[in-house]
């Protein structure tokens, strides 16, 4: 064998092995895809994530979060009555129920970015640390996009 | 390729297959059920109660033309888009803006028959050149609408129906509240409709062209 080969034979070894962990190892596989943030304008304070949390095989809950682009991020949710819109911090978080989807959306759940740094451009990728109530620490990276990610949102808005 | 280069087209393959297994694993899971709050599912209709309301004899300083006196009415045979919000929301405004972007893309040749304005109801913490500077990032040539005098700008929003506070709490944190609605004003200065949060920009565009057209 030569020294190539046995490189990558190890380098995919250790991320099939991430693979592993990352979805099927431990009690609580979540799943967090369509991770994605609108790009601001200049000057703006602020900034909002957005994506889809799958619970794994226990219940669990979404804490908090962090971003290298963000003061402080905290998890908020957008509430209607009779037209007007509020904003506040979650108490206790938001629950994710084992083997379903929650859904952080304009107008609806999202995780508040304070303090934002420096803009969000489009086509950029921002990296968020997602805390939960089991311990578990997902660092997952944001698409920014102008808007509201395609695919396979169920609203098409 | 070097070793790097190696290293690092393994583990993109890794990486790729990963997030294939990871989504995967979510897509066949069929006990997975949708929860959480469907923001689109109820929104609240437009009030309809406010069309037909006069607001064209309201001015306030527009900071993107030096505070020059702006009436809240369209050009001739134009219309005026309305949308009171402040540049430090996260979530709404940012959506309802890009929505907006979204319709005036939707307008093609009439988009030059549309103008917008955005009304800060958070005047303390959005100036002239903050706002200016939002409301153009997500419209070429919109108006920031900027007053410090509270009266002047309640009564327009009175004028709108729209409800908004700002309220600084113990902690120091400040949470505003706000009506999301967007507004369609005409050459008279009379509101012809609105929309309701979540408005989807190709209604919105198709409602324009179907009032520059009537």
């Amino acid at each position: 064998m030569t020294d190539v080969p046995r490189i990558r034979l190890i380098t995919f070894s250790a991320a099939v092995a991430l693979l592993l962990a990352a979805c099927t190892g431990g009690a609580n596989d979540l799943t967090i895809d369509d991770v994605w943030a609108r790009s601001t304008p200049p000057g703006a304070e602020t900034a909002a994530f957005y994506m889809h949390i799958t619970g794994g095989d226990d219940d669990n809950t979404l804490l908090g979060a962090t971003s290298p682009v963000c003061g402080m991020a905290e998890i908020h949710e957008t509430t209607e009555t009779d037209g007007t819109m509020s904003m506040a911090p979650v108490q206790g978080g938001i629950p994710i129920p084992a083997g379903e989807t929650v859904m952080l959306e304009p107008g609806g759940f999202h995780v508040m970015c304070m303090g934002l740094v420096e803009p969000l451009v489009a086509g950029d990728e921002v990296l968020v640390e997602l805390q939960f109530e089991s311990g578990e620490r997902s660092t997952v990276e944001a698409s920014v996009t102008d808007d509201e990610m395609s695919g396979d949102m169920d609203h098409d808005h | 390729m070097g070793l790097r280069g190696i290293q690092r087209a393994a583990t993109t393959i890794a990486i790729v297959a990963l997030a294939t297994a990871c989504s995967t694993a979510a897509t066949d899971d069929t006990t997975s059920t949708t929860s959480g709050v469907d923001p689109f599912a109820a929104q609240p209709l437009p009030d309809a109660s406010i069309l037909g309301t006069e607001v064209g004899s309201f001015v306030l300083p527009d900071a993107s033309d030096d505070d020059t006196p702006f009436a809240i009415r369209a050009d001739d045979d134009q219309l005026l888009l309305v949308y009171f919000g402040f540049t430090t929301c996260p979530d709404v405004c940012p959506t309802t803006l890009a929505d907006v972007r979204t319709a005036f893309g939707g307008l093609e040749d009439d988009a030059d028959m549309v103008d917008f304005a955005m009304i800060t109801i958070d005047p303390d913490r959005d100036s002239g050149d903050l706002l200016t500077q939002y409301v153009q990032f997500y419209v070429d040539g919109a108006h920031a609408l900027r007053t410090d005098d509270e009266d002047a700008l309640r009564s327009v929003a009175d004028a709108f129906d729209v409800s908004y506070d700002v309220v600084t709490l113990a902690d120091g944190t400040i949470e505003v509240q706000h009506s999301g609605y967007l507004y369609a004003v005409d050459d008279a200065g009379i509101i012809r409709t609105s929309w309701a949060f979540g408005a989807e920009p190709e209604a919105i565009a198709g409602e324009l062209v179907a009032l520059l057209r009537s």
